[in-house]
């Protein structure tokens, strides 16, 4: 297919399409004037049936509690999948990154870059932390959470250590804790068919509404999403990462 | 009626959509493919925005406004974490098909055979 067919093709399915999707909007309600159910109804309903004060939560770890551990689990299998894409293949081998400059000095950091990248690690692994405990009250959770706890792990590669984030990653404690986020949210689920009740029913004490103890299961799915999430993103750049630096063609020596 | 949100929606799902068709590079790829999946997460926020509304957090509503719908930013939620998990997968796709073939370009690279 020559280029210019090719963009030709797309102008024309994209007129066709972009006439489709104006009429469809055209159907909407205006932009302000919301008038869905479900919101409302959940609003209404969360803080007496759950004694949850933040909505998002509220749906994602409750009333769509089903639908999220779907979502989890398929953050689980792409993770999987992208591990098992970035394997040593055969026809590679692991090199040992040797120092090319002889008995010149190597490259260090640079002493701001390497002091920032420490005085943020633990502002941001804190900051993480805190937004996965108050998933539940505050705007964030354990997806947010998650990402924010990988990120201070970045920042000790940013600062130069990036043989250090690989050394977190090489083992299987990661993969470990990946494994024990998801299941985490799978044993939350299960425990109340033991007791006669239904799958990820909220069984728990509610607690007093804005205490970090509140909510139920709430936070605990929270902490298990969260440690899933920092596991996973801390698996894939490390994985990333080794391709770059670790891994080169050639017969394993 | 003010459909403004709706049509950079529109807007950033072709714009999403061109460059997947028209490139040459996977990480391009990847990159537009992102794109139009952003316009998604904006059709979404803007269809549970009210009028003067406010995030979904009961302790925090002003007096006078309205929080606004938690669904659809649940769904926005998800639609992200789906978008981060297929981007690693392409990339990493991206990333041995390079290694296969010496080329980033998805039309030159050979089918892969196990």
């Amino acid at each position: 297919m020559s280029e210019r067919f090719r963009i030709m093709l797309y102008l024309v399915s994209a007129l066709a399409f972009a006439a489709a999707l104006r009429a469809a909007f055209a159907g909407l309600p205006d932009f302000g004037a919301y008038c869905g159910a479900y919101g409302p109804l959940v609003l209404e309903s969360m803080q007496g049936m759950r004694h949850a004060q933040q909505g998002v939560a509220a749906v994602t770890f409750d009333y769509r509690g089903f639908d999220t551990l779907g979502e989890e689990f398929m953050l689980f299998a792409a993770v999987a999948g992208a591990l098992l894409l970035l394997r040593r293949q055969e026809s590679e081998r692991f090199r040992e990154p040797k120092d090319q400059a002889g008995d010149r000095a190597g490259i260090e950091p640079a002493p701001a870059v390497l002091g920032l990248g420490l005085l943020m690690f633990p502002f941001t692994l804190l900051l993480g932390i805190y937004v996965v405990l108050h998933g539940h009250l505050t705007p964030g959770g354990g997806f947010q959470g998650g990402v924010l706890l990988a990120t201070a792990f970045y920042y000790v590669y940013l600062s130069g250590e990036y043989g250090d984030l690989l050394e977190v990653a090489a083992g299987d404690t990661v993969a470990r804790f990946e494994a024990a986020g998801a299941a985490g949210f799978l044993l939350v689920g299960t425990v109340p068919l033991f007791t006669g009740h239904r799958y990820l029913q909220n069984v728990l004490p509610l607690g007093n509404m804005g205490e970090p103890f509140s909510a139920g299961t709430l936070p605990l799915l929270n902490c298990a999403v969260g440690i899933e999430v920092t596991a996973a993103f801390l698996l894939v750049i490390s994985a990333f990462l080794r391709q770059v630096l670790l891994i080169r063609k050639g017969k394993h020596s | 009626m003010n459909m403004l949100p709706f049509l950079v929606a529109l807007w950033l799902l072709l714009v999403g959509l061109y460059g997947v068709s028209a490139t040459k590079n996977s990480i391009h790829l990847v990159s537009s493919l992102f794109v139009a999946q952003s316009s998604g997460y904006l059709l979404l926020l803007s269809l549970g925005y009210l009028k003067g509304g406010t995030a979904p957090i009961l302790d925090q509503v002003r007096v006078g406004s309205r929080p606004v719908d938690p669904v659809v930013q649940a769904l926005t939620m998800t639609d992200i974490v789906v978008g981060a998990a297929v981007s690693a997968l392409i990339l990493a796709c991206a990333l041995q098909a390079f290694k296969k073939s010496g080329t980033l370009d998805p039309r030159r690279t050979p089918p892969m055979r196990g």
